[in-house]
């Protein structure tokens, strides 16, 4: 396999705090929780209302949109928020974008981006008012959309792709832009996403009982389920010898990452966590590590039964009796489950947290489930040096991702 | 750098269930079209048409019950992986194995007709009418899902969207899974399944070309496009362990490339840097399969422009074949389906004619009488300024070093 080293450069977040990784950051770190009644639909009316929205003075300022090149959808706007923020932390400036547009790649992973868009859609559908006469711009009813319009502000003309695989798209989408690096496909790839609270995704986790109505508490072993978070974080990944070049300032190492399907339910995770762990020992087994090496596991941690206990199993399956020294948190627990974007925002913490050596909470977490044996970082901040850390996600369909990232050393 | 062949085809489309029936359908270039369903002809006009598919071996692999709770893209998925498997000679495979074939699939819009269904009860304000067992049917990746599930593959598992690029897509990641020795056997293709709300999304989506009353291929002016559903699954193999088995190849996949295009010349440098990586030139190429769709789209007249620009710096031109004259526009499925086509070009010297060239087009609308084609491109463009480009060659398992 091609050895290309590939390292992070450029960081931008949008989430239920605000615009801005600091933001992020230090909510988090603080154990902030972003969760209230939903606003954007009449949520009174579902089992639980709960979700964490971004601000309404982000989602709603025009003014900021125009700025942007006005996105017709809100998990874009997020995303290109995150995208010129990213761009800006990684100092790549639109002179050197178009210079070098054809070694520039983006890939995008989301679930929601465009429902509202198709909602409304679907809406004009059955009072009978899409036809003919009534016409619509399709573009921002497209999944596409997102990745589309990043690509056409920054003018990028490398490998472009969107990756959908529900609640685990962004770590995929990381992982395929790390891909195209080391093929030499590319030399830069903005990877991650943005994705948004939908009413139809919402209305149908509630029909399955996963959302909580008190409040997600990961690894709880009274936990109830998660909110629905939303937001997006993009990073900008590039090879060692162009971050050299350029001397730009490397926050961390992408080292491997590894995609399993568990094949064994399209909404369940595995009984036995085995499907979830063939991604983990593939991402750690690319990036020539042994479980031992592993200091911290940013968890996909949903807080529904089912997931923290497949998830647990899969982490215990591999790392066995060294549990006790690998040190996990599901930050689901403050800023929600942001669906397809919740992978790109959790490798943003865990970049945070290896350059920081802080591992936020996992906050609401009040009784130890029976029979677990890692060391949950509950409720306060934990320092802790972490040379080599692992972020999970899973998704519907039986999707699973893992990237495995680490402290850069020249 | 470990290298990707075709082994196995398996198709269920307009044109047929299987790709052998399929091919001895459309050599003879017949369309196979369909009126528009009652509901969606009432808002444009009876008298246009979509590519529907027809019976397909679905209960080989689900019960009646399943069957009712689960949508036709997700059934037509799983049979055409098992029509693949099957033209791969892929039988009985051990559980070790399983967990290192990859699922890769690209969609589009199939799940629609899902979405018309759940949403009906959100948009009535009726959430204790919604049924939880079709939420997941929401999810695009449920076809990827439902694939491994039946078949048991625990490898890496993705779902790419890029519309109508999103087959080629897939199969790009395909072969890098397999270049950068991540899998040996992947399951890579695209699927589109037609419901009212899709067909209805098409009016504005191909800008009214759906009321046209005929396609017209690489032309100047505009045609009808034909919105059409099926699922083009391709068993993508390292060559050496397809050789090692002793399977039969379709062609080899030498090199892709997926990107962003401002006009036709960054297709054709596109076109140009995979020749020059691979030593060819334009004149070696014996085939081209388009993604045409007969509408005469700003895409389309990108992809016209590259070909007519390649043809006057060479003063050649390939084939051409454009699939979607016979197959329709099935997005995601299409974009497989003109790899398809163009390694069945490649294995059996067979050239599925493109009906619907005028002669008002700047390309040749000739098959000549050629007896061995070895080397072939696909190109495919979409109304959003995506490109996927691939290049196959003739696969001789004898001469494999």
């Amino acid at each position: 396999m091609n050895t290309r080293r590939v390292v992070i450069t450029g960081m931008g977040v949008v989430s239920t705090f605000g615009r801005g990784v600091e933001i992020f950051w230090n909510s988090i770190i603080e154990g902030k929780s972003g969760f209230k009644q939903i606003s954007l639909f009449d949520s009174s009316i579902y089992r639980s209302g709960l979700g964490a929205e971004v601000p309404s003075d982000i989602r709603f300022n025009e003014e900021l949109r125009k700025e942007y090149g006005n996105p017709l959808e809100d998990a874009t706007f997020f995303s290109v928020l995150a995208a010129d923020e990213a761009l800006m932390n990684a100092g790549l400036g639109n002179e050197f974008i178009i210079e070098n547009q054809k070694r520039i790649g983006c890939v995008i992973g989301t679930l929601c981006s465009s429902s509202k868009n198709y909602e409304d859609l679907g809406k004009m559908y059955y009072l009978n008012e899409l036809n003919n006469t009534q016409s619509f711009d399709p573009a921002p009813t497209l999944l596409s959309y997102q990745m589309n319009f990043l690509c056409d502000r920054y003018k990028i003309k490398g490998p472009a792709s969107l990756i959908s695989t529900a609640c685990s798209s962004s770590t995929d989408a990381i992982g395929y832009g790390f891909d195209m690096i080391r093929n030499d496909q590319c030399d830069i790839s903005l990877v991650g996403g943005g994705d948004v609270i939908s009413e139809i995704i919402h209305a149908g986790f509630n029909s399955v009982m996963s959302i909580t109505k008190d409040c997600p508490r990961p690894f709880d072993k009274n936990r109830s389920g998660f909110a629905i978070g939303e937001g997006a974080a993009i990073i900008v990944i590039e090879s060692l010898e162009s971050a050299i070049k350029r001397e730009a300032k490397i926050y961390a190492e992408i080292l491997g990452y590894g995609l399993s399907n568990s094949a064994y339910h399209l909404s369940a995770t595995s009984k036995d966590g085995t499907g979830e762990a063939l991604a983990i020992k593939r991402a750690i087994s690319e990036a020539g590590l042994v479980p031992a090496q592993i200091d911290y596991v940013n968890c996909h941690g949903t807080a529904t039964f089912h997931n923290d206990n497949s998830e647990r199993m899969a982490l215990k399956i591999f790392f066995g009796d060294l549990a006790p020294n690998i040190s996990l948190n599901s930050i689901k627990s403050m800023i929600g489950h942001c669906m397809g974007a919740a992978g790109a925002l959790e490798a943003v913490a865990t970049v945070k947290s290896i350059c920081t050596g802080i591992i936020p909470p996992t906050i609401n977490f009040r009784t130890p489930d029976d029979g677990n044996d890692f060391d949950l970082v509950v409720n306060e901040k934990r320092e802790k040096e972490i040379n080599y850390a692992l972020s999970n996600s899973f998704g519907f369909a039986g999707n699973n991702s893992a990237v495995v990232i680490g402290s850069f050393n020249q | 750098m470990k290298e990707t062949v075709i082994s196995g085809i398996g198709v269920i489309c307009n044109q047929g269930t299987g790709w052998n029936d399929i091919r001895k359908n459309a050599i003879k270039g017949k369309e196979k079209f369909e009126e528009m369903p009652d509901e969606i002809a009432k808002q444009i006009s009876k008298k246009y048409k979509i590519g529907r598919i027809g019976d397909y071996n679905k209960d080989k692999y689900f019960n009646s019950r399943q069957l009712r709770l689960v949508d036709k893209f997700l059934t037509m998925s799983v049979a055409a992986t098992g029509l693949a498997l099957e033209d791969a000679n892929i039988k009985e495979i051990e559980n070790d194995e399983k967990d290192e074939i990859a699922t890769i699939i690209g969609t589009s819009r199939p799940e629609f007709a899902g979405f018309q269904r759940f949403s009906k009860h959100v948009f009535l304000k009726q959430p204790q009418k919604l049924n939880p067992i079709y939420f997941p049917l929401l999810a695009r990746s449920a076809a990827c899902g439902q694939i491994a599930i039946t078949f048991g593959f625990r490898g890496y598992s993705t779902t790419i969207s890029v519309n109508n690029l999103s087959g080629m897509h897939s199969i790009a990641r395909g072969v890098d899974l397999i270049r950068n020795g991540r899998a040996q056997i992947v399951v890579a293709g695209g699927i589109e399944s037609l419901s009212h709300l899709s067909l209805a999304h098409n009016i504005s989506l191909y800008d009214k070309r759906i009321d046209y009353p005929e396609s017209k291929f690489f032309d100047k002016s505009e045609g009808r496009i034909v919105p059409s559903e099926g699922a083009c699954i391709l068993i993508l193999e390292e060559r050496e362990h397809a050789k090692k088995r002793g399977a039969k190849a379709y062609a080899q996949i030498d090199s892709y490339q997926i990107g962003r295009y401002e006009d036709h010349n960054d297709l054709c440098d596109a076109i140009e840097d995979i020749l020059s990586l691979e030593q060819n030139n334009w004149n070696d190429i014996d085939i081209v399969g388009c993604s045409a769709t007969g509408g005469g789209m700003r895409h389309d007249i990108d992809e016209k422009d590259a070909l007519i620009a390649m043809k006057n710096k060479t003063n050649f031109c390939p084939v051409l074949s454009a699939p979607k004259a016979l197959f329709g526009e099935a997005e995601a499925a299409s974009s497989a389906l003109q790899v398809a086509v163009v390694a069945n070009a490649l294995a059996n010297n067979e050239i599925f004619p493109t009906p619907g060239i005028s002669a008002n087009s700047d390309l040749p609308n000739n098959i000549p009488n050629k007896v061995d084609y070895n080397k072939g491109l696909t190109t495919a463009t979409d109304n959003f300024k995506n490109y996927a480009i691939f290049s196959l060659s003739k696969y001789n398992g004898n001469n494999m070093n």
